[in-house]
């Protein structure tokens, strides 16, 4: 279960890391859940469309995300450079979101470069970002394991 | 595709990830201004 689903955050990240490199085909979504084919889907249109795009301040639960961004910082901080720019570019979203969000996006770097501690991450952190923290250090703790 | 109202969460919910990937396609430069990291 554990392999799937990181095998399933793997193909979401290649299929990224191929529109990055230019590769707009829909064939981009065969091989992907259904969650991953809408995110990949929706980065399609926002290409075309940007104002196609969702708006970040609108997120009900921003601990759903949590695993993608633990993927995320995990191989960021295994050095991989597509990770760093998508990370940077959520890091920069999420200061513009203000908030939670913005003190977020300020511990981003300290977690890709491994800090750990969920005292020293939450020490600017509401009650919402204290909750994403831990499940994105409760998602980090599965996959340093490995 | 799933239904409309889980589509629209799972797109709510990576929304960032979603933004952050156009915009490193329409502005790149961003990529070397990131001294976040």
């Amino acid at each position: 279960m554990k392999q799937s689903e990181q095998n399933g955050w793997l193909g979401l990240v290649a299929a990224i890391r191929k529109i990055i490199n230019g590769n707009r085909e829909n064939s981009l979504l065969a091989g992907l859940d259904e969650e991953d084919q809408v995110i990949i889907d929706a980065i399609l249109k926002g290409i075309q469309d940007p104002t196609s795009l969702p708006k970040a301040d609108q997120q009900p639960d921003a601990t759903a995300a949590a695993p993608m961004l633990a993927q995320l910082i995990s191989s960021a901080g295994r050095g991989d450079h597509d990770a760093v720019i998508m990370l940077g570019g959520m890091a920069e979203q999420m200061s513009k979101a203000g908030g939670d969000l913005a003190s977020l996006s300020a511990v981003i770097k300290n977690m890709v470069d491994g800090e750990r501690s969920i005292d020293k991450l939450c020490t600017r952190m509401g009650p919402q970002g204290e909750s994403l923290i831990t499940a994105i250090i409760t998602e980090l703790s599965k996959l340093d394991v490995h | 595709m799933p239904t409309p109202s889980k589509q629209e969460q799972i797109l709510q919910t990576h929304a960032g990830l979603i933004g952050a990937v156009v915009q490193t396609i329409y502005h790149p430069e961003l990529n070397n201004s990131l001294s976040l990291f």
